[in-house]
């Protein structure tokens, strides 16, 4: 019998599968390349105008590098996340049974294709990096070219670390437990990052020099930025070359969990049904363990929002992560609406942070939803009643978010006058974002068939609007409803307090009928 | 151990342990299975025969023990490649790719095992013809039900030299006429020289196939010996 080396071994195995798997002809993607470039032709030079415009309205040299930094940060935080779901080298399921599990080189199988994750992550990052660039050549005229290739190279740099973490993470059990509250933290300086930068240049400046974040930003403005860029690239180049020599120790059981975990959320993905695809890709991650029973028996539990709020305090007893995401989201948001509120955008963004925050805590409600049969035999209260029952805790903790948001703002000074009036109006505004977010929980995960049939039999062509905006209807009610009432009394005075005041109620009578209307179907 | 201890020995596992978060799946398997031998696993569901199963294949790596496959780790590269040589799997739930027929799965397996191209002219058409599947050589795995799959994860396991076959509830989803097919082929393999470890939860299919048994319950060996006796011993309990 003639022996193959391990090489050998893997190119043959290599063509077999090019020379039997037919993938797409030459003329099939000379058609893709053919219709990008027509495309980019037709609608690039007015996307452009829209892109440069709209950028240059927001975007400054200044504003870039003092909340660059954090976001950035959280960039690279959030692209390493991506590994605990999926991460850059993800295999068939078949691939698992029958290629790893055969005598190849595993790092030999595998680099190739973290080294595409790698270009891709480059590419993605000098698109970012190139819309950034339009922003700010739009904005301040004295922005110069080397500087623009310099942001442009800098932030393909950081795709390319964000995709070599995302590999660590994806490869290591241990580091994947240590990023989920590094997520969080990174989040809290980002933020906090960005608000001292504001008022201390100072800050802007040490953060420039803090790490592979800061360098990234410093093409935008000031000095030193060709020797903070070089370090980038460097760093770069170190995290790749780790990343491909170590790219063969991922354990088989975490690729066969992605590679399920991929095969379970494109099946989802096909029926649009969003919910379950995400559960499917958390399948993949390291998962939450059962805490135990949970001793709650203070909680009234004759009445139905007694029960449903025993319900949802045992459930999110187990997930306390959760909890903690909502607070902070909360928190943050509540910093936003108070410290921000004179300019609507950070004013409606705090909003849709506080919807946020009542999406990861309505879980319960979520999964009421997924079976509704246990409610129908074990509740006797209409569906609609069960639906807002479930709200209550879920506001509570919304609300005490608020409250911890503004106890922060107040003992940092940071609160913008009138302070009262501001902290009433922001802790109004909870209680329509958490409905909304309710509301939005309500659906389910999947596209309902009405909203598919309608955007595939639209003659206009506008189908993809429609989707889009049957998704954005709910967090966008609630970024309104939760924004506003802030902005209001930041424009108004205190004088702005009642109206704000008239606007949540209303918002909250309304959305609370439509919750309390739902029909079990 | 010495090293010619380990030489015979196809499989040598020590202290084998493996805990999903609380919960202990296994707690210290140690098992020897040599060159012509038949072990099987035995124990309910949940008991820890996959986890352990998954351990010796390399799939899912201890919270404490050793596993050595002709005296390789199959957790640590490069040693891993030795081990993965020695090994042939047929997984509980058969993975196959959608895109490829019967005959061009063993085929792959075959070339990613370094199979010469001659000896698989002639050993895929046998092993398809002995397991029945020749007439749906080109159908691909959705167009054949399950225990036509699990047959052809079978094919895959036995269309290149393997020192050890490790089968994880090898039956399920088989017709009688195919477990005793199956028997046969585990018979034969055993006949030239190959380890053989299976799970189940049917001691009936052991029968005449096992030399030796380990009994699970919830993780731990409660049971263990020559498969005569273990048998004797589990009628006694009273199990089926």
């Amino acid at each position: 019998m003639a022996v193959t080396t391990r090489e050998q071994r893997l190119k043959d195995v290599r063509a077999w599968i090019d020379a039997t798997v037919a993938g797409p002809s030459l003329g099939q993607r000379a058609e893709k390349v053919y219709t990008f470039v027509l495309v980019c032709a037709i609608f690039g030079s007015g996307l452009f105008d829209a892109v440069h415009t709209a950028l240059a309205q927001v975007m400054s040299a200044d504003g870039t590098a003092t909340w660059g930094t954090g976001i950035v940060l959280l960039g690279v935080v959030i692209t390493a996340r991506w590994g605990a779901y999926q991460g850059p080298v993800v295999f068939a399921v078949a691939d698992v049974a029958h290629l790893l599990a055969a005598p190849l080189s595993r790092r030999g199988l595998a680099a190739r294709r973290l080294a595409v994750s790698m270009a891709e992550g480059a590419l993605a990052g000098a698109l970012i990096g190139g819309v950034a660039v339009v922003g700010l050549a739009g904005h301040s005229h004295g922005f110069s070219a080397a500087r623009g290739a310099g942001l442009v190279a800098a932030i393909a740099a950081v795709g390319v670390i964000g995709v070599a973490a995302a590999w660590g993470v994806q490869a290591s059990a241990r580091l994947e437990r240590t990023l989920g509250p590094l997520t969080w933290l990174a989040l809290a300086a980002a933020i906090a990052l960005g608000l001292a930068g504001r008022h201390d240049d100072a800050v802007v400046r040490v953060a420039r020099w803090s790490g592979p974040w800061g360098w990234a930003v410093a093409p935008v403005r000031g000095g030193g930025w060709p020797l903070a860029l070089g370090l980038l690239v460097l760093t770069a180049a170190a995290a790749a070359t780790v990343a491909l020599r170590a790219c063969g120790t991922c354990p088989v059981e975490r690729h066969l969990r992605r590679a399920e975990a991929r095969a379970g959320a494109a099946a989802s993905l096909v029926a649009f049904d969003t919910r379950s695809m995400r559960q499917a890709l958390q399948t993949a991650s390291n998962g939450k363990q059962a805490r135990g029973t949970a001793n709650l028996r203070w909680v009234r539990r004759r009445s139905l929002p007694g029960q449903l709020a025993w319900r949802s305090a045992s459930a999110l007893r187990r997930t306390p992560a959760r909890v903690a995401e909502a607070l902070v989201l909360g928190a943050g948001a509540t910093t936003l609406l108070l410290v921000t509120p004179d300019r609507v955008t950070a004013a409606l963004v705090g909003g849709l942070l506080l919807f946020i925050a009542a999406t990861r805590v309505l879980e319960p409600l979520r999964e009421e939803i997924d079976k509704p049969g246990r409610a129908r035999i074990l509740l006797r209260a209409s569906w609609g009643h069960i639906l807002l029952a479930h709200v209550t805790l879920p506001l509570v903790l919304v609300v005490l978010s608020v409250a911890v948001g503004a106890g922060g703002c107040a003992a940092a000074g940071g609160i913008l006058h009138p302070g009262g009036a501001l902290v009433v109006a922001a802790l109004a505004g909870a209680v329509p974002a958490t409905l909304a977010a309710a509301l939005s929980a309500r659906r389910g995960g999947r596209l309902p068939m009405s909203v598919l049939s309608m955007a595939t039999a639209d003659p206009t062509g506008a189908s993809g609007f429609m989707v889009i905006g049957y998704l954005l209807l709910w967090p966008l009610v609630g970024a309104l409803t939760a924004g506003l009432p802030a902005a209001l009394v930041a424009h108004g005075g205190v004088r702005g307090l009642q109206p704000a005041l008239m606007l949540a109620l209303v918002a909250a009578t309304l959305l609370g009928a439509i919750l309390r209307a739902t029909r079990d179907k | 151990m010495s090293a010619t201890t380990t030489a015979e020995t196809v499989l040598r596992a020590r202290g084998i342990a493996h805990s999903y978060g609380r919960l202990e799946a296994l707690a210290g398997l140690t098992l020897d299975v040599r060159p012509g031998e038949c072990v099987a696993l035995i124990g309910a569901n949940g008991s820890g025969k996959s986890t352990a199963v998954r351990i010796i294949a390399g799939m899912l790596a201890p919270t404490s023990g050793t596993v050595e496959i002709a005296g390789a780790d199959p957790h640590v590269e490069p040693d891993g490649e030795q081990a993965r040589a020695a090994l042939a799997l047929v997984p509980d739930n058969p993975l196959l790719y959608d895109d490829l027929t019967i005959a061009e799965h063993l085929e792959l397996v075959g070339l990613a095992h370094g199979v010469p191209d001659d000896e698989l002219v002639v050993r895929i058409p046998e092993l398809l013809d002995r397991l029945g599947l020749e007439p749906r050589r080109d159908f691909l795995p959705r167009e054949l039900s399950r225990g036509m799959r699990q047959k052809t994860a079978l094919a895959c396991a036995l269309v290149r030299p393997a020192k050890l076959l490790v089968l994880d509830e090898p039956v399920v989803g088989l017709d009688p006429p195919s477990q005793q097919l199956l028997v046969e082929l585990l018979q034969e393999a055993k006949e030239a020289g190959v380890a053989v470890l299976f799970t189940t939860h049917q001691l009936a299919f052991a029968d005449g196939l096992a030399d030796r048994a380990v009994v699970l319950q919830e993780g731990v060996v409660l049971d263990t010996g020559a498969w005569a006796k273990v048998r004797q011993r589990a009628r006694e309990r009273g199990w089926q």
